[in-house]
């Protein structure tokens, strides 16, 4: 992870937000993620190239939360996402970067929304994938095949 | 742009399996002309086990008026699909361009999910399926028809028709669709949820039947479900609600009659409603309005190996244009097959 925090959601991740939901589906591994809130929040910002500290910003204003544990959640939220194999961190940004898109908050400054920390939580049956074998058998052509006993 | 390496090393791999797929289809090939959700679909087929497993389910779409040309696909919307069996036609795919680690357990190749070419093979099936985007193309081996399971029979081809509606931002949602005069229903939800007994019971009153399993939704620019397979399954226990749709049973699968609705199909209609469906524990059937939000978590979730996760663009835009309602189901067959009518008339609760 680098020292800003940013980061960029990796090709093989297909993702969608409708108003203050995220759904993203990692199309290599099929795990799939709901995120909501601020959870929701710190991905959008994330994916438009926010660092960590803009992240914590926007938590700030548009959360009952302060800034410190902002700080702590947004680097805590995209390190996990860096983890889990959504994201890669990449190097601080070039003068030509567009600004990140921060979402506009519908809570005026004095009336701020309930904080949830956000977390990074995969939906999968991890059973079954990990019951997979890696691939020993090939056929003539080079392709792979079930190995003896295991269709 | 000069292409990166693997983008390189992806396309070169295309055009070589293309050209055993030319090979192979030189051999003989079943042809079909599809006419899907407003495109052009031209399928050709190397293998006459092949054939027999792919064709009857799309039979409906089939318009041999509908490609000029079938050489090359002439809207930006049609596709190309060569398929063929190696064991049959005695014409192997090239080897995997790739290391053999990169076979990931979901079928998908690492660093072939998105791009220009995009491959996926399934072990189990042995069949490779490689979508060549620019081109309009998607090519498919199969190792051997036997190899291929009875289920494919009632959505053939179903992953790569995803995969072309996604490049589109279609929308192809796990979940039957019936429609009447006004309008179509969607019918979703997770395994179990009713999907296919509340599509073959409103069938069996009267509603057009727009699939059971997959339904294909374009943006025209409102919502319109597009039939794609034109076969249904239904449990034996089901078949005492089927009523005279019963007799439209073909064959069965793995112990549920597959059904052949073709003289009820209706092609395409304007999407009224989108209801996911819960099964009560009452006789009557309550429909109850949920947010875009709620509806687009639930579809995702109960269609995520059958389409959701490809489209998920178009499952978005789906329930951001489109009324949705949770469906719960009833005891009483005559009061879900009233509600359903009410969703297709556009009345909502």
């Amino acid at each position: 992870m680098t020292t800003t925090g940013r980061i960029r959601i990796i090709d093989a991740v297909s993702h969608e937000r409708l108003d203050d939901e995220v759904i993203a589906i990692n199309l290599e591994t099929g795990s799939y993620f709901a995120f909501d809130g601020a959870a929701a929040d710190c991905w959008t910002l994330a994916d438009s190239g926010a660092d960590v500290d803009a992240i914590a910003d926007a938590l700030v204003s548009r959360y009952e939360v302060t800034p410190d544990a902002a700080a702590v959640d947004a680097r805590a939220f995209v390190t996990a996402l860096v983890e889990i194999g959504l994201a890669v961190g990449i190097d601080g940004s070039s003068p030509a970067d567009p600004p990140p898109v921060v979402p506009a908050t519908d809570a005026p400054t004095a009336a701020r929304l309930p904080y949830t920390a956000p977390v990074v939580e995969a939906y999968e049956d991890l059973e079954t994938l990990l019951l997979i074998d890696p691939i020993h058998e090939v056929d003539d052509a080079g392709w792979p095949m079930p190995a003896a006993g295991n269709d | 742009m000069t292409d990166s390496p693997h983008v390189s090393v992806a396309r070169r791999f295309c055009d070589d399996l293309a050209a055993r797929a030319d090979l192979a289809l030189a051999t003989g090939s079943v042809d079909r002309s599809l006419r899907l959700g407003g495109a052009v679909v031209d399928l050709r087929i190397a293998g006459d086990g092949l054939a027999d497993i792919l064709v009857p389910a799309l039979a409906h779409a089939h318009e041999p008026s509908a490609s000029s040309d079938s050489s090359a696909p002439s809207g930006d919307d049609d596709l190309d699909i060569w398929v063929w069996d190696r064991r049959a036609t005695g014409v192997e795919p090239p080897p995997p361009a790739w290391p053999l680690e990169d076979h990931l357990p979901s079928g998908a190749v690492r660093g072939f999910t998105d791009g220009p070419v995009r491959v996926t093979f399934d072990r189990w099936q042995r069949v490779l399926t490689v979508y060549d985007v620019e081109n309009r193309r998607v090519i498919v081996n199969a190792a051997d028809a036997d190899l291929v399971p009875g289920w494919v029979r009632r959505s053939p081809l179903r992953q790569v028709l995803t995969a072309w509606a996604a490049e589109r931002g279609w929308a192809m949602v796990h979940g039957g669709a019936v429609a009447t005069d006004d309008g179509a229903v969607l019918l979703a939800g997770p395994s179990g949820a009713g999907k296919s007994t509340t599509t073959l019971t409103a069938t069996a009153a009267g509603f057009g039947f727009m699939g059971d399993d997959a339904v294909l939704v374009t943006f025209d620019p409102t919502p319109v479900a597009h039939t794609v397979f034109g076969r249904a399954k239904l449990e034996p226990d089901a078949m005492v609600r089927a009523g005279e749709v019963g007799s439209l049973a073909v064959g069965t699968e793995d112990g549920a009659f597959v059904l052949d609705p073709a003289e009820r199909l209706v092609r395409r209609a304007p999407l009224r409603a989108v209801a996911l469906l819960g099964i009560g524990s009452s006789a009557a059937t309550v429909a109850t309005r949920i947010d875009a939000t709620d509806a687009f978590r639930r579809l995702v979730e109960g269609g995520l190996d059958e389409g959701a996760a490809a489209t998920l663009t178009g499952h978005r835009r789906l329930v951001a244009e489109v009324p949705c309602v949770a469906l719960t189901l009833g005891r009483d067959p005559s009061g879900v097959v009233e509600a359903v009518g009410r969703l297709a008339s556009g009345v909502l609760p």
